[in-house]
Formats: structure tokens, C-alpha cells, sequence
């Protein structure tokens, strides 16, 4: 069985790589990317706790997470293409500059 | 199984920070798929063999092809996409395309190894569903609203960037 404190540190890396892109990536697929990563690295969290603690209430939780997430990335999907056709770019600093003309 | 983990959780690793830096957008969200397919090998021997399946169905499988249908669609391939174009790195794409092999691979290692607990497993899928459907039923109604105005939400996006084109 493997421990609980390795399953949290796998999902403390990937909180950072999530994080990084994050803060540092300007394109939005990039962006949508990091989501999902830092998603992910919340939903191993959860599972852990869930086996460590032997409950059933974390796989829901889990579950649940799954369902808004894929929900989520449809939503982002719908926005970067609403604003390619409208701006041209997905790029965010290029959007922001474009905002005002 | 500590062996198989530490594979997972290093693949898992490779493929997160390879999706942030690949140069091509649909690179990156292949290498985003091997991540989700190494998340998914590590709640399978997490014993979470239900969420594990329901992460390799929704994220691995259509979670990446919607994306990159999405990037296809509007041709927004290059991550220096609207400057100019620097070419797509091929050190970077043959990484993703093994990663994503290897991924499957320990993944699929990892199913067969667990197939007779997926079996005869200690939660089984009645106590997962009377647990959803017993104490967290209203949470699954609410999730089923929230998730039908998240979609109607993604349409009305839509329709308003075809407004834009039609302008």
C-alpha cells in the first residue's frame, strides 16, 4: 500500500507546476492547461485523504470535481474561441491591449 | 506497487511541465492526456478503481479530444501563436508521443495487475452509488443543475461568437 505523505507530495508538484503555468503562460490553452493540472493535483488530494481515512464522502467529492471540471473546460473552450473570432489572438496580453480599441 | 507509484507519479510530473512548454498547442494537450492517464494508473492502485475509470472515460478521453478539436478549430496550434512563427520543435513532440506511449503502457500494466481486485473490490460500486444516492443526493441534484447551466452558459458563448463573425 502506498503512503499517504508520497501521494501528497505528487500532488504538491503538480500544484506547483499548476500554479507556474498559471501566473507565467499568456496563451489560453496554456492557461486551460494549468486548470486542469492544478485540478487534478486537488482531486489526488482528496483521494488520499479519502483512503486514509477510509470514507466513501471522498470518491464523491471526487466525483463531483470530475463532472465540474469537464463542465469547466467546456465553458473555457467556448471563451477562447469567442475570442479568437473577436480579437483575432488567444493571447492574453495581446486581448487586454485590443480591449479598448 | 511502490515501484509502479513512484513510475506513475514521475510520468505524471514529466508530462504536467511538458504541457506547460511543448511549443505546439496540440502537443501540449497530448502530453496534458498522458498526465491524466498516469492520475488515473495512481487512483487505480490507490484502490479507487470507480474514480479511476471515470478519470480515464471523462478526462483522458474526452476532456483532451474536445480540446484539441477546440485548437483545430480555430487553428491556434502554435503556443507563439499571432507573432511570428519560430516552427515547431521536434525534440519536444517526439517526448510527448513517447510519453503518452509509455503512459499507456504502465497504465494498462497497471489495470491488468489490479484486474482481479477490480473484480471482488472492498468498496464495491452499490455502496458508492447508495453513498451518492442515500446521504449525497442533493448534491447530486445540485451538481446536475449546475452542470446543464454550465453547458447552456458554453452555448450562449457560442451563438454570441457566431453573432461576431456574422459582424
Amino acid at each position: 500500500m502506498i503512503g499517504t505523505p508520497e501521494i501528497l507530495i505528487l500532488s504538491l508538484i503538480l500544484l506547483f507546476v499548476g500554479i507556474y503555468g498559471l501566473t507565467a503562460k499568456k496563451n489560453l490553452v496554456r492557461v486551460l492547461i494549468s486548470i486542469e493540472i492544478l485540478i487534478n493535483a486537488s482531486l489526488i488530494n482528496i483521494v488520499a485523504f479519502s483512503g486514509a481515512l477510509n470514507s466513501t464522502s471522498g470518491l464523491i467529492l471526487a466525483l463531483v470535481g470530475i463532472a465540474i471540471a469537464a463542465a469547466e473546460t467546456t465553458v473555457g473552450l467556448a471563451i477562447m474561441i469567442l475570442l479568437k473570432k473577436e480579437f483575432g489572438t488567444i493571447d492574453t496580453t495581446k486581448i487586454s491591449s485590443l480591449r479598448g480599441e | 506497487m511502490e515501484i509502479a507509484y513512484y513510475v506513475l507519479a514521475v510520468l505524471a510530473i514529466i508530462s504536467a511541465i511538458l504541457a506547460l512548454e511543448a511549443r505546439d498547442n496540440i502537443y501540449a494537450v497530448l502530453a496534458l492526456g498522458s498526465m491524466m492517464l498516469d492520475v488515473a494508473g495512481i487512483f487505480i492502485l490507490m484502490e479507487s478503481y470507480f474514480l479511476g475509470l471515470i478519470q480515464l472515460i471523462v478526462y483522458a478521453g474526452t476532456v483532451v479530444i474536445l480540446m484539441i478539436i477546440a485548437i483545430m478549430l480555430i487553428k491556434a496550434t502554435s503556443m507563439t501563436e499571432g507573432y511570428e512563427h519560430i516552427g515547431s520543435d521536434l525534440k519536444y513532440e517526439i517526448t510527448t508521443i513517447i510519453l503518452v506511449l509509455v503512459s499507456l503502457v504502465a497504465v494498462g500494466i497497471t489495470i491488468v495487475s489490479k484486474y482481479e481486485a477490480l473484480k471482488f473490490s472492498e468498496i464495491p460500486l452499490s455502496t458508492l452509488g447508495a453513498t451518492l444516492f442515500g446521504a449525497y443526493w442533493i448534491v447530486f441534484v445540485l451538481v446536475m443543475f449546475l452542470v446543464g447551466a454550465i453547458i447552456g452558459g458554453a452555448f450562449t458563448i457560442l451563438s454570441m461568437a457566431e453573432e461576431v463573425k456574422k459582424e
